[in-house]
């Protein structure tokens, strides 16, 4: 019973951690659990009809070097499917339209880009802050612009960082650490 | 080589946004205000300045979101659409969680002022805590529109030349005035902490917000401190005292929360008139055994300006750091003339302050704050008369403190040290 109960507690856990992969030109990438998604506070913001932002933020080198990268989804109420989007570490967008649930956990899971690095090994810290609303509009875009630049051209100030997710200025629903060790061959 | 990828990232992202950036709105056929049991939804939907029939983006409804989180009686709000009648159009939710009906903003951080050099002088810098509301009372929503609050209220003004004092306080705020966005409140004070008794005194406010973040407000404030006739060596003389001030303020506030805000900006600019009469009797030359009246005038003009910016570095920490300035021209004029004093047009205080804060849980935290009193005005040397002898010091203050907000107030507890040189 004691045995079946760690296991179930170990899994739980496991559901919840996300993976990191190790890509070619030392570009790391996490693939996010669909467990996230079903945190209650996030469920609800997903059911809102509006959007919901993740700012993914890692940090290495001691926390000199940053980068970050953003996730946004909305469920259109009319048509009825998922809009997604998603700006990796060096700019790469990309957008969708999914048609279910299970499409959209499925495009969730897949890597997400969150850095580079010039080193063989890097331990990296990552935050996932989950926030209500979106940060495409307006200016609050062009700080986001401004400030994601300074903070992937590796200035590294934590309170640069902080600003992408002070810039959306809402108090966030949820958030995630990690700590990872990544070995490039 | 990275900063090469790190350059083309950057222009990367702006040339994908100049070209696809593109705005979601919605219109709100309706808006739907639940989870109320004694916050009127009327005034929440007039606070959140969104009206029916209108389109809004993402940016309009989290600025309304920010908006109705800055509201003494709303703890929290959260936003959902829902299907309207046509395709395209929307039901607008507002989940609120209200606070208690009986509330308390309570500041208890008593100060150690290190008295060996000038006087210090205590100023009230926390833009967030300024606040007409009474600091301990009941509130109640009546008519739809309509706010009830009864309770005990401190004055808190920068300026010398202006009393600060606490009152009991009875008031009715009326929200949405004629459809308009405007607001007024009236109260009635009954000052119980001031240089006298007091007398009921009435006081006026009404604002409108410009937008989502900026507010005009105007305040006219006539306390009564004392108005009564004694007799001193078989005549009467009339004693009165009293302070009429009006007020005009421009508010900025992207702030996320009242009186524990850990993000977002406040910037106020308050121009000022203050007058003062006071009557009463003295003993003075050539007959100083024979009382005799005298009438006591002071004019006061003064400008405060606070700029504040709130940072959150994590989900735990947030630092701040603003400014606060205030300039007089105070005119004091007495009958029978002692001296008549006209100071002009001068700086009366320039504060700087920085404040760091770690939430504990999620409805406490503590609070470390420091400021550095640039410029003050000697209160002990000048006291009401402002311009008579004003000599400037400079001090350093520093306060640590543990905060709780909860749905029944804001509580405030903590110590202070202070020392000028």
């Amino acid at each position: 019973m004691v045995l079946l109960i760690r296991a179930l507690f170990v899994a739980a856990i496991a559901a919840k951690q996300p993976t990191f992969v190790a890509q070619s030109d030392r570009v790391v990438a996490v693939i996010l659990p669909a467990s996230l998604l079903s945190e209650p506070d996030v469920q609800r913001q997903l059911n809102s009809g509006l959007t919901i932002t993740f700012i993914l933020r890692s940090q290495w080198g001691g926390g000199a070097l940053a980068a970050a990268a953003r996730i946004e989804i909305r469920y259109d109420l009319w048509d009825e499917v998922w809009l997604v989007r998603r700006i990796e570490f060096d700019g790469k967008e990309t957008r969708d339209r999914l048609a279910s649930r299970d499409s959209l956990d499925n495009w969730w899971s897949t890597p997400a880009r969150i850095g580079a690095t010039t080193s063989d090994r890097v331990t990296l810290n990552v935050t996932l802050t989950a926030l209500p609303f979106s940060a495409a509009e307006g200016e609050d875009t062009r700080q986001w612009i401004a400030k994601s630049g300074g903070v992937t051209a590796g200035s590294g100030s934590p309170l640069i960082t902080a600003l992408i997710g002070t810039t959306l200025n809402a108090k966030p629903i949820h958030a995630w650490k990690w700590r990872t060790e990544i070995a490039f061959r | 080589m990275l900063r090469r990828l790190f350059t083309a990232f950057a222009l990367t992202l702006i040339a994908s946004f100049a070209t696809a950036n593109e705005i979601t709105s919605f219109f709100i056929e309706r808006i739907e205000v639940r989870n109320t049991t004694r916050v009127s939804p009327k005034i929440v939907v007039a606070e959140s300045l969104l009206r029916e029939g209108n389109t809004y983006s993402e940016a309009d409804l989290r600025a309304a979101s920010l908006r109705l989180a800055r509201l003494p009686f709303v703890l929290s709000s959260e936003y959902s659409l829902e299907k309207g009648s046509q395709r395209g159009r929307y039901i607008l939710v507002i989940s609120v969680t209200e606070t208690k009906p009986f509330f308390f903003l309570l500041d208890a951080r008593p100060t150690v002022i290190d008295d060996e050099g000038p006087r210090t002088i205590e100023y009230e810098v926390d833009p967030s805590s300024q606040t007409k509301d009474a600091a301990l009372g009941f509130r109640w929503f009546v008519g739809g529109r309509g706010v009830v609050h009864a309770g005990a209220t401190a004055r808190r003004n920068r300026q010398a030349f202006t009393t600060n004092y606490s009152a009991w306080e009875a008031g009715y705020t009326q929200y949405g005035i004629l459809g308009t966005r405007a607001f007024a409140t009236f109260n009635l004070r009954l000052p119980f902490d001031s240089p006298a008794e007091g007398l009921l005194s009435p006081q006026f406010v009404t604002g409108i917000p410009l937008t989502t973040n900026q507010t005009l407000t105007l305040d006219y404030e006539d306390t009564n401190f004392r108005r009564d006739t004694i007799r001193i060596k078989g005549i009467d003389f009339d004693r009165q005292d009293s302070e009429r001030l009006i007020s005009l303020a421009w508010t900025y506030d992207t702030t996320n929360e009242p009186f524990i805000p850990t993000s977002g900006t406040i910037v106020r600019v308050a121009p000022l008139r203050a007058m003062r009469d006071r009557s009463s009797f003295r003993f003075a030359l050539p007959n100083p055994t024979v009382p005799s009246g005298y009438a006591q005038h002071i004019n006061g003009y003064g400008l405060d300006f606070i700029a504040q910016h709130y940072w959150e570095l994590s989900d735990a920490d947030s630092v701040s750091a603003g400014v606060i300035a205030g300039w007089a021209d105070v005119e004091d004029k007495q009958h029978p003339r002692v001296f008549s004093t006209d100071i002009g047009w001068r700086p009366a205080y320039q504060i700087v302050r920085a404040g760091y804060a770690r939430a504990l849980r999620r409805d406490t935290r503590l609070e470390f704050d420091a400021r550095v009193i640039a410029q003050q005005t000697n209160v002990q040397e000048g006291e009401a008369a402002f311009g008579v002898a004003p000599t400037h010091h400079h001090s350093l203050q520093t306060s640590a403190a543990w905060v709780k907000r909860t749905d029944w107030g804001t509580l405030r507890l903590g110590l202070g040290y202070a020392w000028s040189y």
